[in-house]
């Protein structure tokens, strides 16, 4: 039986490393197809630029700034969005208004502003949100010019019901 | 002239045998799992969900689903269970748990299956 381990010259065929290379090269290609599979369906970055059209949206009417959000008190979530998404922190939304007085509204996960800022440096970082962000100029129903800037993140990956 | 096919000897035919066991076992799962269940529930889920996601109200949505439909089937999975929506989009294509995608878009979708020379396609009425 023990011929079956090993060729004529005494080298071992089937030898505790051959079946360590057999291991490493499974882990190898099971972890290659679990990480193309995840990355080629990875959406988060056109999931906030769609939550960015959005937003724009809601911030102007037909090129004029929403007076609403000059009131001081405009809920974003209200704007046909999910309240649920946005208290379970996988989203987050930033519009700054500067002009005629600075308006800040902010919804969802805030540790994304700074996860955007820094994600942008860093290559691709997997647990980091994929943000999106426009800056433009609108007028409200006086002629006044304001700043206007939208910043959005979407962490969502979806995954297995519980 | 020797045989030399005659002459190869068991341990260098196991060896062989092994090997290609081995790396069919790979060629099978890397097959089997690009057109299995658990990647097709992901990539239906994110792909719809992201569609849902940007639609108005009044959008009606078709899209092929005839080889999720026949892997369901395969599955023993209803047609009528393989897609669902409510806060996420679910695609369920095994007896196992389902695949959901999130959805923000604060809109009510109907989904119905409409079935057309053997294709089956997902009608998706945004409301």
């Amino acid at each position: 039986m023990s011929g079956l381990f090993y060729n004529r010259r005494g080298e071992k065929y089937l030898s505790i490393w051959m079946f360590a290379v057999w291991m490493v090269v499974g882990v190898a290609v099971v972890a290659g197809f679990t990480m193309f599979f995840s990355d080629a369906f990875d959406v988060r970055e056109i999931d906030s630029k769609i939550m960015l059209d959005k937003v724009e949206d809601c911030v102007q009417n037909s090129g004029i700034l929403n007076d609403e959000l000059l009131k001081g008190d405009y809920d974003l979530i209200k704007c046909g969005f999910r309240e649920i998404w946005f208290d379970d922190e996988i989203y987050f939304i930033l519009v700054k208004i500067s002009g005629d007085g600075n308006y800040v509204y902010r919804a969802g996960n805030f540790a994304f502003e700074k996860d955007c800022e820094v994600g942008g440096g860093m290559l691709r970082a997997k647990s980091f949100p994929r943000c999106s962000e426009k800056k433009f100029v609108l007028k409200d129903v006086n002629g006044k010019e304001y700043k206007v800037e939208i910043l959005t993140a979407s962490n969502a990956n979806g995954g297995k019901s519980i | 002239m020797k045989n030399k096919k005659a002459d190869m000897p068991l341990e260098e035919v196991t060896f062989i045998i092994l090997n290609l066991v081995f790396f069919g076992i790979l060629i099978f799962f890397v097959v089997n799992g690009s057109s299995g269940a658990f990647v097709m529930e992901q990539f239906y889920a994110k792909q719809i969900g992201t569609v849902l996601n940007g639609a108005r109200p009044g959008t009606v949505i078709k899209i092929d689903v005839s080889d999720a439909c026949e892997l369901a089937e395969k599955n023993n999975v209803q047609l009528e269970n393989v897609f669902w929506s409510d806060n996420y989009f679910h695609v369920k294509l095994s007896g196992s748990k389902n695949y959901r995608f999130p959805l923000f878009n604060d809109v009510d979708v109907d989904e119905s299956l409409e079935i057309n020379n053997g294709k089956v396609n997902l009608v998706l009425t945004v409301k």
